[in-house]
């Protein structure tokens, strides 16, 4: 273990006032361990190599257990761009697969009935259907169902397609500009050591040990709360580590809320699983690029494969299930039994992101669930933001600082339109009816969901169109694929389908024809498996 | 694969079938939809709006109701981008429209004695250099500044540059190349243009009625509008509304009493003096505003004139000196009277209310610093088309709508509200006071942020992004104390290479450029127009 320079026998002195403002800050010390906590040391190592800033992680001895894998979003490619990794070398370490869709089993016949042929819908991140005559295609859509014409979105999609037949490829010249986007699953304990390598190669520093005790100044008024800084923590009564800046990444917010009592805001009313049973199993034979969601009694099960097994996550609600009952349901064997984890997490939110010289993130900043495989993003997004509005010295010396506003003003309102997605898959779901027939499920029937969600919905519903949000992590054209998919039709379509010359047959050629070259472009696609054991190191 | 095959096409006969129902379903949608609309006013605002909805509503009935003895506000008028787009949507040339509005080049609007007396810069339609390494450029030059290399952030703009040389040439289409870092607008002649829409207007329907409306009345339960009583008794009724009025606002306010946000407490002027004169120079492509004593005087270089206006706040200035003040600061030979304008600033508390939208200064009036009037009605115009209601004009629908335009005009307001704030002026107490004042909520905030880091405040939807606050703060002495932390790696002999390269990539490019009234004669004629088409349009203020 290096003898870092920041690691003192006893504190440092009160935060100094002589400083010069608009110095560039000394450390960062990042605390945590695991995936979120390695992979923001390793942003920070890697954007502030060769400025005079360090970057220190303190890895936390007896953390509460870490999620096995992380289903993720296209956006991480641009993270991935930012640190300098490429894909593949990464999927050959962490043992990653390919994710085209978030694979939704709908088993309610009405609502499959409803939506598709099938009772799955393969929800692709990239528009599914093409504009036909300068009109978007969900209108055209949208007035065939009306007319009764049975709609299959997956069709419509080449990577829903591609999903949907176990397939997947890189998108190629030859695809006729067809939307094309994927995302990564990845093992998280490997992706964690890769990135810990990663950062320790761009000069990171680390120290293991339990925190003792957090010792925090106040710099403002006294009763003000956003004026307590965090001046040193004390690792096992003994060392104490002193900082410019420190990033909660703890699995409890052992910082933000233990230390500087930040509190909540609890969204359980909306998302009530806040309980998890992870485990794993061998793959099935040829596993599909997807992320599988499932209704489930009290709750979801959500998996996907990595490339020797399958990550199965069970999310219940612990009003309705407990952890035996939950445990019991599945069903296990022995072996999957062995791998069996038991993470509890309520939705919820720090009610400050970023109190005096304290960033939370991650698990430390809350979690809204794993339906929309947002938590990992909101890290990396969190990550960027900072180094982005990153302060000077004199953040410890001054009350007001407009960086940590306005960082808190773009995560609140970023965490505000992810939570409206989480909450979009109970509300679409039991929207007409619970999709099971269980108390959990009759209770979603029922259930409060934010008014911007409400507005969302409405609006689509009588117009086809949505409302203008800020800072929406999701694009329009994926909350639009994720209402039809999920069964939520507008009321009308765009009027100038009806004005010019084109009929229902036109629309519904044009249809097939699309459809008809998605199917023959995702046909001669290799098999996901393939594709992993020619290029990622599968065996 | 069983989930890609399983649907095959239908058959003929389900079609048919499917046909029946789909007319039968389009019946009863239609029972509900609009199959009347009355627009009350002429002007801009009015036959932009008859314009656009006769070209894509052409089932509806559409009459405008204006008097030829009401005069318009419209006078020279700036544009910004985005109305090429509105009027490619519309099926009309580019220069067939220019050669009919007497119409020049925009490429920026200059600022003089903004941030203080002497000051002047270029607010262009475009961005200062491009990102390097995924870090803003103007980090880059904010890091030059500070070792002692001082020059104005336009010279890396090529717009700025190409401007002031009184340069023009479509911006290349290829995103590669340096000529495609631009967008350009129009200055035009707002009566002219009026005159063209509606010559457009009625070849596509529309009806235009001569009168004066005196009388609005309001069905007994919903409150909507029934139907509006001219001067000579004539009763018209309609589904839908549009109130074009003017300041007025004959229907929105007079009739449903919607109620007003006065915003002179951050935007002071509230008069404005309107005068053409002679050109006696080629036309600029770019707008002037100058700062004045109690206000700012603009320019606006037509084809064959100029068009001024002096605009100034009433408790700090009287209407004679202003007039003095405006007479003293022309080109050329005065070609008109003078025209008075009276505003308030502000906007109306909803632009839609029943079955009532309001458009143009109806619907609310910022001031023209940057000429955002157009660009309002062209707003106003395509969300209503977007939010088109049936009879019932649910409220899901207006309230988004509402929503909607709120957001873009206190955006605008912010920016404006900044021109004035951000000045080192306290040579009388109508800058004494706007440099002093306090400031919209965020507002100060953006400043402050802008100042400690560097960094814009940003959103995705509204007019004015990123490029156009750093114009104003750099333009009006705004620097932020540091740059990007991670520039720190970055040796700066490497910084000024870099910028050095991107300076003298825009001074070749503005070189090879031609003149802007050469490029303007050779479009504008119609033997050589057709040669070079204007290349396509888009919803952004900054090229492609």
């Amino acid at each position: 273990m290096d003898v870092d320079v920041h690691m003192q026998q006893k504190p440092i002195e009160p935060l100094s006032h002589t400083q010069p403002s608009n110095t560039p800050l000394n450390t960062i010390v990042v605390v945590g361990c695991g995936l979120y906590a390695w992979t923001v040391a390793a942003c920070l190592a890697r954007r502030l190599y060769k400025t005079p800033t360090k970057v220190m992680v303190v890895e936390e001895l007896n953390a509460p257990v870490d999620n096995l894998g992380e289903s993720t979003l296209p956006a991480i490619d641009y993270f991935h761009r930012v640190l300098g990794l490429t894909e593949r070398q990464l999927m050959a370490v962490t043992k990653g697969t390919y994710k085209l869709a978030t694979e939704y089993v709908l088993p309610d016949s009405t609502l499959a009935a409803e939506t598709s042929q099938s009772n799955v819908f393969y929800h692709a991140m990239s528009p599914y259907g093409s504009v036909i005559d300068n009109i978007a295609f969900q209108h055209h859509l949208t007035k065939a169902k009306r007319a009764g014409v049975p709609i299959d979105l997956n069709r419509f999609s080449l990577p829903a397609a591609a999903a949907g037949k176990g397939k997947f490829g890189l998108p190629q010249a030859g695809a006729q500009n067809l939307p094309f986007s994927y995302a990564i699953h990845v093992d998280a304990k490997r992706y964690a050591a890769g990135m810990k390598d990663f950062a320790k190669k761009l000069g990171a520093t680390s120290v293991v040990g339990e925190i003792s005790a957090v010792k925090t100044v106040n710099i403002g008024s006294e009763n003000d709360k956003q004026c307590t800084h965090i001046q040193s923590i004390c690792l096992d009564n003994t060392q104490h580590i002193s900082a410019d800046l420190f990033i909660d990444c703890t699995a409890h917010s052992r910082l933000i809320d233990q230390a500087l009592q930040v509190g909540f805001v609890d969204y359980s009313d909306y998302l009530p699983c806040d309980n998890s049973i992870q485990y794993v199993t061998d793959n099935k034979p040829k596993p599909k690029a997807t992320t599988q969601i499932n209704p489930n009694q009290a709750g979801f099960n959500l998996n996907f494969p990595l490339q020797a097994q399958t990550v199965n996550e069970y999310h219940y609600s612990s009003a309705h299930q407990t952890q035996e009952e939950a445990l019991a349901s599945l069903d296990l064997d022995s072996a999957a039994l062995e791998t069996v984890i038991f993470r509890q997490q309520k939705s919820q939110r720090v009610a400050s992101f970023w109190v005096g010289n304290c960033v939370a993130m991650g698990d430390a900043a809350g979690s809204l669930g794993r339906i929309a495989a947002s938590n990992f993003h909101l890290v990396q997004s969190a990550v960027l933001r900072l180094i982005d509005l990153l302060p000077d010295r004199s953040l410890n010396e001054h009350v007001e600082c407009p960086s940590r506003d306005e960082y808190n003003n773009l995560c609140e309102e970023e965490y505000a339109r992810v939570l409206d997605y989480h909450c979009a898959y109970f509300a679409l779901l039991a929207r007409e009816k619970a999709p099971i027939d269980s108390p959990f499920w009759r209770a979603q029937t029922q259930a409060k969901c934010p008014e911007s969600l409400m507005h969302k919905m409405k609006l689509f519903e009588q117009t086809g169109r949505f409302p203008f949000y800020e800072r929406e992590t999701f694009s329009e054209k994926t909350w639009l694929s994720l209402f039809l998919g999920l069964g939520l039709w507008p009321k009308e379509y765009d009027r100038l389908l009806d004005v010019g010359q084109q009929n229902l047959q036109d629309s519904l050629d044009a249809f097939e024809q699309l459809a008809g070259l998605i199917d023959q472009i995702s046909d001669k696609m290799p098999a996901h498996y393939h594709f992993l054991q020619q290029f990622c190191g599968a065996k | 694969m069983s989930q890609t095959g399983q649907i095959d096409t239908p058959a003929r006969s389900v079609i048919s079938m499917q046909e029946e129902k789909e007319k039968q379903k389009k019946q009863d949608m239609q029972d509900d939809s609009i199959k009347s609309i009355i627009i009350v006013g002429g002007g801009t605002a009015g036959w932009m709006t008859a314009a656009a909805l006769s070209n894509l509503l052409t089932h509806t009935n559409i009459t405008l109701i204006e008097s030829d003895r009401i005069g318009t506000v419209g006078v020279g008028e700036a544009t910004l981008p985005h109305l090429r787009y509105f009027i490619k949507r519309l099926g009309i040339d580019e220069q067939e429209f220019m050669r009919a509005t007497n119409a020049t080049y925009k490429t920026g609007i200059e600022f003089v004695n903004w941030g203080k007396v002497g000051d002047a810069y270029i607010h262009p339609f475009g961005d200062f250099g491009e990102p390097i390494k995924g870090i803003d450029f103007h980090h880059y030059y904010v890091k030059l500044r500070q070792n002692g290399h001082i020059n104005p952030i336009g010279d890396y703009s090529l717009p700025v540059v190409a401007s002031k040389a009184q340069k023009f040439d479509y911006p290349d289409t290829d995103e590669r190349s340096i000529l495609s870092t631009f967008s350009y607008a129009f200055h035009m002649d707002a009566g002219l243009f009026a005159k063209y829409l509606r010559e457009y207007s009625t070849q596509r329907g529309v009806t235009r009625q001569e009168g004066i409306v005196t009388q609005v009345k309001q069905h007994q339960d919903s409150g909507f509008i029934q139907s509006v009583t001219l001067e000579d008794g004539t009763q018209l009724s309609a589904d839908f509304f549009v109130d074009c009025s003017g300041f007025k606002g004959l229907l929105i306010e007079d009739c449903l009493n919607t109620g007003y946000d006065d915003w002179r407490h951050w935007l002071p002027c509230d008069r404005a003096i309107a005068i053409p004169c002679q050109a006696n120079t080629p036309p600029l492509p770019y707008t002037r505003a100058t700062a004045r004593e109690a206000g700012w005087q603009w320019r606006i270089p037509l084809q064959n004139r100029v068009g001024n206006g002096h605009i100034y706040s009433s408790p700090y200035m009287d209407d004679n000196t202003a007039l003095d003040i405006l007479l003293k600061n022309l080109d050329g030979e005065p070609t008109a009277e003078p025209n008075f304008l009276r505003f308030t600033t502000g906007k109306r508390k909803k632009v839609w209310n029943k079955n009532c939208v309001a458009i143009g200064l109806s619907a609310g009036f910022l001031e023209p610093l940057e000429s955002t009037s157009i660009h309002l009605i062209q707003l106003g115009i395509m969300k209503l088309l977007d939010f088109f209601p049936n009879k019932h004009c649910e409220a899901v629908r207006v309230d988004e709508y509402n929503r909607m335009m709120q957001l873009e005009f206190e955006r605008l307001r912010d920016f404006l509200v900044l021109h004035y704030h951000a000045t080192q002026r306290d040579d009388s107490d109508f800058w004494k006071y706007v440099r002093t004042m306090q400031l919209p909520q965020g507002l100060a905030h953006k400043i402050d942020l802008f100042k400690e880091r560097g960094r814009v405040v940003q959103y995705t939807e509204g007019l004015f992004l990123k490029a156009s606050w750093l114009a104003v703060y750099f333009g009006q002495g705004i620097i932020p104390k540091h740059y990007d932390w991670q520039l720190d790696a970055l040796p700066i002999e490497q910084i000024k290479r870099r910028l050095d390269e991107v300076k003298s990539q825009v001074s070749l490019a503005s070189a090879q450029m031609p003149m802007h009234a050469e490029s303007l004669a050779k479009h504008c004629d119609l033997e050589t127009g057709w040669q070079t088409p204007p290349p396509p349009a888009n919803l952004s203020l900054y090229g492609c």
